[in-house]
C-alpha cells in the first residue's frame, strides 16, 4: 500500500515538472478572435471598387489591414496572423470583382496577432457601375399607378444623350399586353416617373446610350443597365 | 524546307479557321410559342453574360416584347417572355443581342406546334390568319387545348386557378392525379413537389444513388430526389430522411424554389425593401426559411393569405402550387 502512495506521489511531481518546463504559450489555450460590431459595406466611389466603413474603437498599438480572397476566413483566434494584407482605410475604395470576400482585420501591429476580423463577401450591390436602374414600389396616380425609375452610378452625372426603355407587360398568357416606350434623358436628371392604368403591370427597363432599334438584328445601341419589377 | 513551312502554315491556318467557325455555329437560339408565352432557350454563349432577348413582329416591322437574361455557367439561356396572342409562326423572329448592340444568335422560326391556343381559337375564328387554316387544320390546336385541360373535370374555366392549372400542364410540369383529374385542392407532398421542380429543370440525368432510407427504390419520384439532392435544390429533414409522402410547407416550398432558383442561376437576391415583418405571423418563420420567403415575397412568387398571414408552416394546394410555378416561371426565368 506505501509502495502504492509512493509510486502515484511520484507520477504526479514527475507531471509537475514536465508542465513546468513547457513554455506557457503551449499551455494556453486559444481564444477566438473578436469580430467587429459596427460596420458596414456599399459600392465605392469608383467604378469596380466596394467601400467598407469600420466604426469600431481601434486600440492604441493596433491596426486596421484587410486581405481579398475567394473564401470566407473564419475561426481566427487570437493566436492567428495576418500575411500579405493591405493597410485598410475606412470607406476607401476597395476593387473587387463579384463573389470575393474582403476580410477586414484589427492586428497588433508589432505581431500581426488578429484582434478582430469580419470577412464580407462581395455581392454586385455592393461593387459600384458606371450606371445602375432601380425601379421603386407603385403607387397610385397618374393613369392608375406610377413608379419611379431612378439612375444611378458613378456615371450618372450628365445623362444628355441617353434613353430609357420601358416595357410594361399587364395581364398573363393570351391575354396579356405588352407596350413599350422610349424617354429621351436629359442632363442630370436621374429619376423619371412612369404611369400605367393596371394594378401589378411588370415593368421592365433598359438605360441605353441612344436611341435603340428594337426591331432589327442589331440594336445599334450599348445598354448600360437594366431592371425589372413585378 | 521554305515550301514545307509554308504548308504546315496553311494547314494550321485552315484548322483554326475551321475551330473559330465551329465555335460560331455553336450558338444557337430556339422560340416556342404557347399559350401567350414564347420560351427561349440557347446554347453556346458566354458564362454570366448578361443579352437581350426580343420577339419582334417581321410583318409589320414591330417590337412584340423583349426580356433581359444571363447565360448561365455552361453557356445557355433560359427564359420566358409574355408576348400576349401571338398569330402565326412566320410572323415573328427572335433576336438574341449583346448589351452592345450586337446580333449573337437569331430563330427566325418560333416553333409554334407545340402551342395550345391557335389563332382561330382565340381571334374571330373565321380562319382569316395568315396560317389560312381550315376549320379542320385548326382544330387540332384547338383540341390539343381542350386536351391539356379539359380532359380533367374537376377543373373549370371559371376557376381561379384554371389560367394557373392550364400554364403548369401544358408546360408539362404537373400532371394529373388520375386521368380525369387534377384534384387541385389537394395538398402538394414533397415528392410531388420536387418532381415538378425536375421536370422544370428538364430532367437531367442524375449520376449518384438515393441515400435517403425513407425514399422508395424505383419510385416515380426517386430520381427528382437523387438530383434535388445532388444539386443542393432539396434537404432532407433529419436521420437521412426525406419524408417524400408529407405535404409541403409553404416554406419549404420557398426553400426548394430559391435553391432552384441558385441552381438556374436565377436572380437569388434578397430585396433591400423586401419584408415578411409586416405579416402577423412573420415569427413562425423557420430561422432556415426567413431568406427563402423573403425573396419568394420580393419575387411576388408568395403573397399573404389576405388577412396579413403569410402562413408559412400551412401546406399548399395543387392549385396553389400551380399558381406559385407560373409566377415563378414568368417573373424569373
Amino acid at each position: 500500500m506505501t509502495k502504492k502512495i509512493r509510486k502515484g506521489f511520484a507520477c504526479v511531481l514527475s507531471l509537475c515538472m514536465v508542465m513546468a518546463l513547457l513554455p506557457f504559450s503551449a499551455l494556453a489555450i486559444d481564444e477566438d478572435a473578436g469580430t467587429f460590431s459596427d460596420y458596414s459595406i456599399a459600392a465605392g466611389s469608383i467604378t469596380g471598387t466596394t467601400a467598407i466603413t469600420i466604426n469600431d474603437t481601434v486600440g492604441e498599438d493596433d491596426s486596421l489591414v484587410y486581405t481579398i480572397g475567394s473564401a470566407e476566413v473564419t475561426g481566427l483566434t487570437t493566436d492567428s496572423t495576418v500575411s500579405d494584407y493591405s493597410a485598410f482605410t475606412s470607406g476607401g475604395n476597395i476593387a473587387v470583382t463579384e463573389g470575393q470576400y474582403v476580410t477586414v482585420y484589427e492586428i497588433i501591429t508589432a505581431t500581426e496577432a488578429v484582434v478582430k476580423y469580419v470577412s464580407l463577401e462581395i455581392t454586385a450591390d455592393n461593387i459600384a457601375s458606371d450606371y445602375t436602374l432601380s425601379i421603386g414600389t407603385a403607387s397610385t396616380g397618374g393613369a392608375g399607378y406610377t413608379r419611379d425609375i431612378t439612375i444611378g452610378g458613378t456615371k450618372s452625372d450628365n445623362l444628355a444623350g441617353d434613353y430609357l426603355v420601358v416595357q410594361f407587360t399587364s395581364g398573363s398568357g393570351t391575354s396579356a399586353k405588352v407596350s413599350v416606350v422610349i424617354i429621351e434623358l436629359t442632363g442630370s436628371d436621374k429619376t423619371v416617373t412612369v404611369s400605367y392604368q393596371t394594378s401589378g403591370t411588370a415593368i421592365a427597363t433598359w438605360l441605353t446610350n441612344g436611341i435603340p432599334d428594337l426591331t432589327a438584328s442589331t440594336l445599334d445601341v450599348e445598354e448600360y443597365a437594366t431592371a425589372t419589377a413585378n | 524546307m521554305h515550301k514545307r513551312m509554308m504548308s504546315l502554315l496553311l494547314v494550321f491556318l485552315l484548322c483554326l479557321s475551321c475551330l473559330t467557325s465551329a465555335l460560331a455555329s455553336s450558338i444557337s437560339v430556339s422560340g416556342t410559342y404557347k399559350s401567350g408565352v414564347v420560351t427561349i432557350s440557347g446554347t453556346g454563349f458566354t458564362s454570366g453574360t448578361s443579352y437581350t432577348v426580343r420577339v419582334v413582329n417581321k410583318t409589320d416591322t414591330s417590337l412584340v416584347a423583349m426580356q433581359q437574361v444571363q447565360a448561365t455557367s455552361g453557356g445557355k439561356i433560359s427564359t420566358t417572355i409574355t408576348t400576349g396572342q401571338l398569330t402565326s409562326s412566320n410572323t415573328y423572329v427572335v433576336y438574341v443581342n449583346t448589351t452592345d448592340g450586337a446580333s449573337v444568335a437569331t430563330d427566325s422560326s418560333i416553333d409554334f406546334t407545340s402551342s395550345s391556343s391557335s389563332s382561330s381559337h382565340h381571334s374571330s375564328g373565321s380562319g382569316s390568319s395568315s396560317g389560312g387554316s381550315s376549320s379542320g387544320g385548326s382544330s387540332s390546336d384547338d383540341d390539343d387545348d381542350s386536351v391539356s385541360v379539359s380532359k380533367f373535370k374537376d377543373i373549370s374555366s371559371t376557376d381561379w386557378y384554371y389560367e394557373a392549372v392550364k400554364y403548369v400542364v401544358d408546360a408539362g410540369l404537373m400532371k394529373g392525379t388520375g386521368s380525369t383529374t387534377f384534384e387541385p385542392n389537394i395538398s402538394m407532398t414533397r415528392a410531388m413537389f420536387v418532381t415538378v421542380l425536375y421536370r422544370l429543370a428538364g430532367e437531367p440525368d442524375v449520376t449518384t444513388s438515393n441515400s435517403f432510407t425513407d425514399v422508395v427504390s424505383d419510385s416515380w419520384y426517386e430520381d427528382a430526389v437523387i438530383w434535388g439532392s445532388e444539386n443542393g435544390v432539396i434537404n432532407g429533414i433529419g436521420d437521412n430522411q426525406f419524408d417524400p409522402d408529407t405535404a409541403v410547407t409553404r416554406e419549404q416550398m420557398a426553400s426548394f424554389m430559391y435553391r432552384y432558383a441558385a441552381y438556374e442561376d436565377l436572380d437569388t437576391e434578397v430585396g433591400d425593401d423586401a419584408g415578411i415583418s409586416g405579416f402577423d405571423d412573420s415569427d413562425s418563420t423557420s430561422d432556415w426559411a426567413v431568406d427563402s420567403l423573403l425573396w419568394s415575397v420580393d419575387n411576388g412568387l408568395i403573397k399573404g393569405m389576405g388577412n396579413s398571414t403569410l402562413a408559412p408552416q400551412d401546406t399548399a394546394t395543387r392549385a396553389q402550387v400551380a399558381t406559385i410555378l407560373m409566377r415563378f416561371i414568368e417573373n424569373l426565368m
